[in-house]
């Protein structure tokens, strides 16, 4: 019979010496008490998978990966609304020679677009490009700061996705399927490797934004789906409580704090000698970890603890909410052992038609916004030679169509510039341990309308995440409803293996 | 002489020892006498062998070397070696065996991977030999009748389930544990029942109760309570995936709190558990339903529904559909229909074709992701349910009266249209105009009365910008002609007039039938975008020049969504009906969406008046898709006599977007007719009165303060939609036959003499020999109580799920359920709770701990963690806080500031809530799906984006973290120390024990007093007992113990 | 008919219809001819561009169909005789001339051509696979030509390979130091995980503990030094003293020692570690690191850093 969820929380496991070995700390003895991972290595691995049963009161305990990997760690930057790669990375010459003409009918006949309709014109790239790094990488003026680290980025325009809608695209890039209910990238990392710093929660989000309106899909991004909540990714805050009730009521003093856990704790130990339940005694572990984390995670997420000419680098300000100060506090998470670090930049959807998204107007804030934080958290990773071991990755949920967006038929020639959705071709990039850098994967046409070279799926992109973590994607499944669900779906994936060192 | 006494015992020893290994070993091979009763039972022994090792590649998705073991045909058919996989009672000539026992690993079975043990392989030949027996998997054969089974300690049985239990128990050498103290049991029934732990004086009642019955008199207590639905509610809930928004990316908010208080209602007053599934899936279609009926059809709108810009409306009102397939399926019998939407089944006999035959049921539904449309409300069809719910009988009157009189005025207008012989009438000349369709706007603002002054001019000044422009930039579409049809071409402008002109050659033109067919025959199931025309104009143009405007007296519609639009449109441009917009209560609260009350009348118009003021106001549409051919029939005033050479110039204006894209038809064609009847129609006065009461109606219902509840409606018969195949599950490739509605075979037959439609689809669910409608329905009960179901895997309750612990006790229950207790809800739980299973302790030794770590005997008592609900509740009604109002639009509690703002550009905001709102119970939470209520979330609560069959818990730092500093718990902490302080009388440890009894519904033993005592000094307390800062500190603590935390 | 005449009879017929197959078979004339030594066999040897670069794609997409169990077309691209002795319709490789080998040719035709090959259902070339073919062809299709004769050639990728995990194999491998290993992450738990779940080595991650971890701790993980391939050593109280443990963990590819009171003295040590890549110091200076860096070592954090 096939593993079930149920077996992930089967209760504690025969030997009670374990159990006895918890129940003989003191109130401060506790030290990372999870069950050492020699004993959660142990299981039998399942037939289709692995086993990742945990003792259910250290659910995040770290476990080895399948293979030796490459990474221990990500940090996934996630340009929400789709920035255009026409603007930024794919220089298209051809593209600018047949600026304001209308596009082929091949380009929109049989096809499905958000806004398009009819035959709209093909627009040009706004930007001059120019070749920069040791290969002549071709590249926009829009990032200067990335630019200087061109040759440690490995550039994929190839990439495509079937989902040209905001909310679905962001699902599917960030779930591995278009529609709610499925577990989100950083669950499934913290489900398979758990957390290295028990006193932090394993999987991160922090959001910023533009000022404008923002299209995302919300919550189910970072949701935990059919694996268990404790999974789900923590909204973290660059701004006033860092984790939502991290901090004592301001009437409460630590100290004071302090007096209550160790009453809750005396209490607790009589419940747990009469009913002698494995709950009572997670939850002893529970109320601890909390109070430690209460410290840990105040002094991990404080940017102001970092000297000024730090703050100065990534344009971070304490006390505001913004891009800047997100990567300042992931590169501070990453070196205290977070495994999945999540930022999202909202406010990339350049049609044209409000002011604050037009690519001469909006596009051009977001890429300010975002630039100079992007490279200094790259060269505050390499420098302290975390980068090593840690994978970042920028992408949006898919590109922008080489033709304007004629914003369902009205042809005012409005003095917003924008393109549609596209998800025929888009542009990200990796860097980190494992990833070959200072190398461009796949090619689309003339137009950048369709990928000519090396395609990439977006679950193709998932496999080679997971390889580099030390996992084959088949491997790393969550029995649910009859099915050994994976992040990449039931569809056939492939590691992208030009793009590893 | 000892070595010798010694070695000659070791001899002994070792014969003795030879003599059992012989007599074992013979045992076991020729024990087995082939008795003629088959001793090898196929679900126990063999299925799950082949779930684990050959279904992947031998199964419902994969059939290679077309070898499968889903069906008993498939597995005595031959595979491609041309040799049968087995044949019933001969191992050898079984090509299964000869592959699993083969030594060449490229035919060895499981291919490349390790061969079967030893005892797989000999069970399975055992199998074979006893004639390959094979029966369907235990969940689809319907539960037999279970004999009580005897038991030795008959005395400690109180309900007949208990000799299921301890038969089990006394099988595997275990004893049943004592029953639990009075405090415990009360607690946990109170909990489990209500989800509020007993008040003191409700403990205080059932201690100094000494009569045999006074637990059961507490049970009937609990039963009775309104406390008792709002409880369950929750869980129907879950399985509902109710939302106070639609999800996706804008996730506007949806008034659907009346299904709320409908489900709370239902337990309450104990519907059956049939009727209260059967009105909730069909309960639109009884022949009388009342107002709740059609309110509980809202289960399967909760549905989530994509506002965002540029989506394409058909897909997700099919993702709405597949939702409704499989949350059926998954709620009502736990099978994982979902899977079959790609490929058959994996692992159970479900074809692929079935799903789709089943998904007809849901294919013929009115709503279709509508929003932002002008020509129907948000989420249409939607029932417009009072806020007073004095006022359900007078809205339920007047909607029923406005569908039956639009249905006539349709009928009479498609009896009309249907007799008619029409003339097609080819056009000559057609062209696009945007400068016409903006002068139309501009004229409509120039004209319209005062509302907001400066709206109306910045609204002119962009209309006069646009003009200017359109002037400048003809629109880069044109309409061509093609065998006398107008096809439009190129980027057709957001707003847009078709100017088309043909020749007329009849005498009298009594009737002029504009029509846009479908591209073609496929738009059936794969539909075109929709459109919108919203006003007709037309002329005849005289040969010698000179025009003479036609006045239509009526536009015929085709159905009843356009008649609507055309109705709605009047209204608005008489200034009938206020626009609904966001109404604002008293909590300035901005989600309540109110219809506003229109102003009275200036002189009623008589019916004439009406009827000439719709037609001008009527158009032709297909909102959101274009599934087949839509027209509309503009009857002049009187019949035209025409001269020869006369031509007919039309305009089509179409200025209202359909889902924010353009709104224009993709292809025009028109008819002519001459028959007189066309006239005297429009002069029937019956129409005309028809229309004045739809409009006089449609005034009526929105002077009612309602909400819009999205609900189910069925189509009417000429527009129903096609259901075929869909190609790997993808709705864009759909290929095969208009599938008729069915259900898979592997379930009893539906009844023939019933139409196949949702409502008998419904009763098919509780018919007799249902194999896992009333299973499922009593393991849910059983998993709320216990903690865990007698299967465990709710979600799954086919092959590839958990076995049940106890399937005897478990079909015992469900024929009991369906047939002895007729699907009396509370009946069952009462059973459930006074049984002595339930009543046990949950203290248990470490030995039973070791043997059944998770309790699945039940040789103790159950013990959960508090739900998410009910860890706030338990703090409200403990602080003194609760405010036990029921019912009525969702609240907003405290939540940390910009928990909404981060998501989708929504202009709906939380407010937290200051008044009495902020302390009611958690099931009255505003649930957005996008952003769920942060403190609900950490405790596990399901997401509600789609059906959740039961909630797997977890134990984190960050479920500490809110017990101990959320807002909502520092303020009940605050309140609970009052209450200690005020309420609590005599010295300090007697007002310690008031507050635990609060909290924990029990006193304090001596150790656990004592840290508690010490807590109150050290947080300054001292030796005085009124000290807030101490009780404080102390209430903290209690709402922070496992056992508070526990029920 | 005499038995001399029947046989005669016999060979003529044979040596009729194998020269009229040779004639209509050009492929098989080669293999004829060969074998009988009338014509030498094309041999490639193990270094050409053709047996690392080429060979690996036709076994990739090809020989599934032109290969040992089925030579679809009389076509063989098992082995480099076999391409250059092409299939019944004669050689499919004109050497030097790209447009005229019918390999190639059918190789580059759009996917929806049905003498497109590899057929559709099958795994294609990619546009670099179809390069080095087209390289290789123009470079006179020889078997012995060197790897690095001929530029311009796509690099070479090693598609990637998923370790089958044998959980009695891993028992096996680690057994030796398991006892020692289990006590250790008893007692210092959370510093010692194995890297993964399919080998024995093992990862040294002390960061977390801060101060908590020090010279004394270092010392009792002694045992299991030669196993240790990764040693995060950053934020604890670990110093100089602990130079010798650190350099006996020979096994040892990134070690970080930021953040700690280690010095020069430290980093001198580190000259026996051969497999060591990355290292990432404290108060150490550029001078004493330029004798790593220049054995490949990726070193951080040094004072005077670039």
């Amino acid at each position: 019979m096939r593993k079930t969820p149920s077996d992930l929380f089967e209760q504690l496991h025969r030997e009670q010496q374990t159990r006895r070995q918890f129940v003989g700390w003191g109130a401060g003895g506790l030290g990372a008490f999870f069950m050492n991972t020699a004993m959660a290595a142990q299981q039998p691995t399942t037939s289709t998978g692995l086993s990742f049963k945990r003792d259910p009161s250290a659910p995040l305990s770290a476990l080895p990966p399948q293979f030796p990997a490459k990474v221990k760690r990500v940090i996934y930057l996630h340009m929400g609304g789709a920035p255009s790669q026409l603007e930024l990375f794919d220089h298209k010459p051809t593209l600018s020679r047949f600026g304001g003409q209308l596009c082929p009918e091949s380009f929109v006949k049989g096809k499905r677009f958000a806004f398009i309709r009819g035959v709209p014109k093909l627009l040009g790239p706004q930007f001059p490009f120019h070749q920069t790094g040791r290969n002549g990488t071709w590249i926009s003026d829009r990032m200067p700061h990335t630019e200087k680290l061109i040759d440690d980025l490995c550039l994929i325009k190839s990439m495509k996705t079937d989902q040209f809608n905001h909310a679905p695209a962001q699902l599917l890039v960030q779930t591995g399927d278009a529609r709610t209910g499925h577990a989100s990238l950083g669950s499934w990392v913290t489900y398979g490797l758990g957390s290295e710093n028990q006193n932090l929660p394993g999987f991160i989000v922090l959001a910023s934004s533009g000022p404008g309106p923002t299209a995302n899909a919300g919550k189910p991004l970072w949701g935990s789906g059919f694996l268990p909540s404790v999974y789900q990714g923590v909204e973290c805050r660059s701004a006033g409580e860092p984790i939502l009730y991290l901090n004592n009521p301001h009437d409460v003093s630590r100290a004071s704090r302090r007096q209550v856990l160790d009453a809750v704790d005396a209490i607790n130990q009589q419940t747990r000698k009469e009913f002698g339940n494995p709950e009572t005694v997670a939850r002893i572990a529970q109320y601890e970890l909390a109070f430690r984390m209460q410290m840990e995670a105040s002094e991990a997420m404080d940017i102001r603890r970092e000297p000024g000419a730090v703050l100065a680098r990534y344009g971070a300000e304490p006390g505001k909410t913004s891009y800047a100060n997100n990567c300042l506090v992931a590169r501070r998470l990453a070196e205290r052992g977070v495994r999945f670090i999540q930022l999202y930049h909202w406010g990339w959807d350049s049609h044209g038609s409000p002011t604050d998204e037009g690519i001469n107007i909006g596009f051009v804030k977001r890429c300010k916004e975002t630039d100079q934080p992007t490279a200094a958290l790259l060269r505050d990773l390499k420098e302290r030679g975390l980068l090593e071991d840690t994978l970042v990755v920028w992408g949006g949920e898919f590109g922008r169509t080489p033709m304007e967006d004629n914003h369902g038929g009205s042809t005012e020639a409005s003095k917003y510039v924008g393109r549609d959705h596209h998800t025929a071709a888009f542009t990200i990039w990796m860097t980190g341990g494992g990833v070959r850098t200072g190398m461009v994967h796949g090619e689309t046409d003339d137009m950048g309308y369709d990928v000519v070279k090396d395609p990439v799926e977006v679950r193709d992109l998932h496999a080679t995440i997971l390889y580099l973590l030390g996992f084959d994607y088949q491997k790393l499944n969550f029995a649910y409803q009859g099915l050994d669900q994976k992040l990449t779906g039931v569809k056939p994936a492939r590691v992208v293996s030009q793009i590893l060192a | 002489m000892a070595s010798i006494v010694k070695s000659r015992t070791v001899l002994l020893m070792a014969a003795a020892v030879l003599i059992a290994v012989m007599g074992g070993v013979s045992a076991t091979i020729f024990g087995h006498s082939t008795p003629s009763q088959p001793q090898i039972e196929f679900n126990r022994d063999i299925r799950p062998i082949l779930n684990a090792n050959c279904m992947a590649c031998h199964g419902g998705v994969k059939q290679a070397a077309n070898v499968s073991f889903s069906y008993r045909e498939q597995v005595l058919g031959k595979g491609k070696s041309g040799r049968p996989t087995v044949v019933p009672g001969n191992p050898r000539a079984s090509e299964l065996m000869a592959r699993i026992t083969s030594k060449d690993d490229d035919v060895r079975m499981p291919l490349h991977t390790a061969p079967l043990s030893q005892k797989q392989i000999a069970l399975l030949r055992q199998w074979i030999e006893e004639g390959a027996h094979w029966s369907d998997y235990w969940a689809f054969v319907s539960p037999k009748p279970q004999p009580l089974p005897a038991v030795k300690r008959a005395a400690w049985v109180r309900r007949p389930l208990d000799r299921f239990i301890l038969a089990r128990l006394e099988k595997e050498h275990l004893f049943p544990s004592a029953e639990a103290g009075k405090a415990e049991l009360l607690r946990r029934a109170s909990l489990d029942l209500t989800g509020l732990p007993s008040t003191p004086q409700e403990q205080a009642n059932f201690l100094a109760d000494t009569s045999p019955a006074a637990y059961e008199k507490q049970v009937d207590r609990l039963l009775a309570s309104p406390r008792y639905g709002e409880r369950w509610a929750t869980m129907w809930l879950d399985v509902a995936r109710y939302g106070d928004s639609k999800g996706f990316e804008k996730d506007r908010s949806r008034t659907v709190w009346p299904y709320r208080d409908w489900v709370i209602d239902a337990f309450n007053r104990n519907m059956p558990f049939d009727q209260f599934v059967i009105r909730q899936l069909g309960g639109d279609l009884f022949p009388k339903p009342s107002f709740g009926d059609l309110i509980a059809t809202s289960f399967h709108r909760q549905t989530q529904a994509n506002d965002e810009g540029g989506t394409d409306d058909e897909e997700f009102r099919i993702a709405a559909m597949m939702d409704r397939t499989s949350t059926t399926w998954s709620a009502l019998n736990g099978v994982s229909f979902n899977c079959v939407q790609c490929h058959s089944h994996p692992y159970d006999p479900i074809r692929h074709d079935e799903y789709y035959k089943f998904m007809a049921f849901f294919n013929t539904q009115r709503d279709a992701d509508i929003a932002f449309d002008n020509a129907r409300p948000d989420d249409w069809p939607v029932l417009n349910v009072p806020i007073d719910k004095a006022q359900y009988g007078a809205a339920d009157r007047l909607q029923k009266q406005i569908s039956a009189v639009r249905e006539t005025v349709v009928a009479a207008s498609r009896a009309a249209e249907a007799r008619t012989q029409w003339k097609p009438l080819p056009i000559q000349q057609a062209g696009i105009s945007e400068v016409l369709a903006i002068k139309a706007l501009l004229a409509k603002a120039l004209a319209k009365g005062g509302d907001g002054e400066d709206k109306r001019a910045k609204q002119i000044e962009r209309l006069q910008k646009e003009l200017a422009r359109a002037e400048l930039h003809p629109p880069q579409a044109s309409l061509q002609i093609r065998n006398g049809m107008a096809e439009s071409k190129g980027t057709v402008p957001r707003n847009t007039v078709f100017e088309l002109t043909a020749t007329l050659d009849t005498p009298t033109l009594t009737a002029i039938r504009i029509e846009v067919p479908p591209a073609n025959s496929e738009a059936a199931h794969t539909p075109e975008k929709g459109f919108i025309v919203n006003h007709v104009d037309a002329w005849i143009v005289r040969t010698g020049g000179g025009a003479d405007k036609i006045t239509f007296r009526l536009m015929a519609p085709d159905a009843a969504d356009s008649l609507i639009a055309d109705v709605a449109r009047d209204m608005k441009a008489n200034g009938k009906i206020k626009a609904k917009e966001y109404g604002k209560d008293k909590t300035g609260r901005p989600v309540e969406k109110m219809v506003g009350t229109s102003q009275p009348e200036a002189k009623p118009r008589t019916p004439d008046e009406v009827m000439q003021s719709v037609a001008a106001n009527s158009g032709l549409l297909a909102d959101p898709s274009l599934f087949y051919a839509r027209w509309v029939v503009a009857v002049p005033d009187r019949p035209i006599q025409l001269l020869a050479g006369a031509r007919l110039r039309l305009q089509l204006t179409q200025t209202e977007s359909v889902n924010q894209t353009i709104g224009a038809a993709p292809r025009v064609r028109l008819f002519t007719s001459n028959d007189k009847r066309w006239t005297a129609l429009a002069h029937s006065s019956q129409i005309a009165s028809s229309l004045a009461d739809l409009e006089q109606m449609d005034h009526d219902l929105s002077a009612i303060p309602a909400v819009l509840v999205p609900v189910m409606a069925e189509q009417a018969g000429y527009e129903k939609r096609q259901t075929l195949e869909y190609d790997r599950g993808s709705f864009l490739t759909q290929a095969g036959p208009n599938l008729a509605p069915d259900t898979p075979a592997l379930f009893p037959r539906m009844p023939t003499n019933a139409p196949h439609n949702r409502l008998t689809l419904a009763k098919w669910f509780f018919q007799p020999g249902q194999p896992l409608t009333a299973r499922v329905a009593v393991n849910r009960y059983w998993e709320q109580l216990f903690g865990t179901g007698i299967v465990e895997s709710q979600e799954d309750f086919g092959s590839a799920g958990d076995p049940p612990s106890h399937p005897e006790l478990l079909d015992w229950l469900a024929l009991r359920f369906q047939n002895d207790l007729h699907w009396n809800q509370k009946a069952l739980v009462r059973e459930i709770v006074t049984s002595a299973t339930y009543r046990q302790s949950a203290g248990s030794t470490a030995a039973l701990r070791d043997k059944d770590p998770r309790n699945r005997l039940l040789a103790r008592g159950p013990q959960q963690r508090l739900s998410a609900e009910m860890v706030r509740d338990q703090a409200m009604l403990s602080s003194g806080l609760l405010n036990p109002q029921m019912g009525g639009p969702p609240v907003m509690p405290a939540q940390p500031e910009n928990i909404w703002n981060v998501v989708s550009n929504n202009p709906e905001r939380w407010v937290n809530a200051t008044g009495p709102d902020r302390y009611r119970r958690a099931v009255y939470t505003f649930v957005k799906r996008t952003s769920l209520y942060p403190s609900f979330v950490t405790f596990d609560a399901a997401d509600r984006t789609q059906t959740t069959p039961r909630r797997i818990t977890t134990n984190t730092p960050l479920q500490a973290l809110v017990t101990l500093n959320d807002p909502v718990y520092h303020e009940a902490a605050i309140a609970l120390s009052g209450r200690m302080l005020k309420e609590g009388k005599g010295p300090l440890d007697t007002r310690l024990n008031y507050g635990a009894n609060l909290v924990l519904s029990r006193d304090l033993t001596p150790e656990e007093l004592a840290p508690l005592h010490r807590l109150y000094v050290q947080a300054g307390g001292g030796a005085s007992p009124n000290s807030l800062a101490g009780y404080t500190a102390v209430g903290t603590a209690l709402l922070n113990l496992d056992a508070a935390l526990t029920r | 008919m005499s038995a001399l005449a029947y046989f005669g009879g016999v060979t003529v017929a044979t040596v009729l219809g194998l020269g009229i197959a040779m004639l209509l078979r050009p492929g098989f004339a080669h293999a004829v001819l060969q074998s009988a030594g009338l014509e030498s066999i094309p041999i490639s040897d193990g270094l050409s561009f053709y047996a690392v670069r080429v060979q690996p794609l036709f076994d990739a997409h090809c020989i599934s169909c032109h290969g040992a169990a089925r030579e679809k077309g009389g076509l063989r691209l098992d082995s480099f005789a076999g391409t250059m002795r092409g299939g019944k319709h004669g050689a499919v490789i004109a050497a030097g001339k790209a447009q005229h080998s019918e390999l190639f040719t059918r190789i580059t035709l759009p996917a929806t051509d049905d003498k497109a090959m590899p057929p559709s259902g099958k795994t294609p070339m990619n546009t670099d696979d179809v390069t080095v073919i087209r390289l290789w062809i123009a470079a006179g299709a020889s078997g012995t030509l060197p790897v690095g004769a001929i530029k311009g050639a796509p690099r070479l990728v090693t598609p990637v390979k998923m370790p089958e995990i044998n959980p009695i194999a891993v028992r096996k491998l680690r057994a030796p130091l398991a006892g020692q290993v289990a006590e250790l992450q008893n007692r210092l738990p959370g510093v010692i995980a194995y890297d993964s779940r399919s080998s024995a080595d093992l990862i040294l991650d002390a960061s977390l503990k801060r101060e908590a971890f020090g010279d004394a701790d270092l010392r009792l993980l002694a045992p299991l030094r030669a196993r240790i391939v990764e040693a995060n050593l950053s934020f604890t109280a670990v110093t100089d003293a602990s130079a010798p443990q650190i350099a006996a963990m020979t096994a040892l590819r990134t070690l970080r020692l930021a953040d700690t009171k280690t010095s020069d003295a430290t980093i001198r040590t580190l000259a026996s570690l051969k497999a060591l890549r990355v290292l990432a110091v404290a108060n150490a200076s550029s001078a004493t690191l330029t004798a790593l860096r220049e054995k490949g070592v990726r070193v951080y954090g040094d004072v005077n850093g670039e």
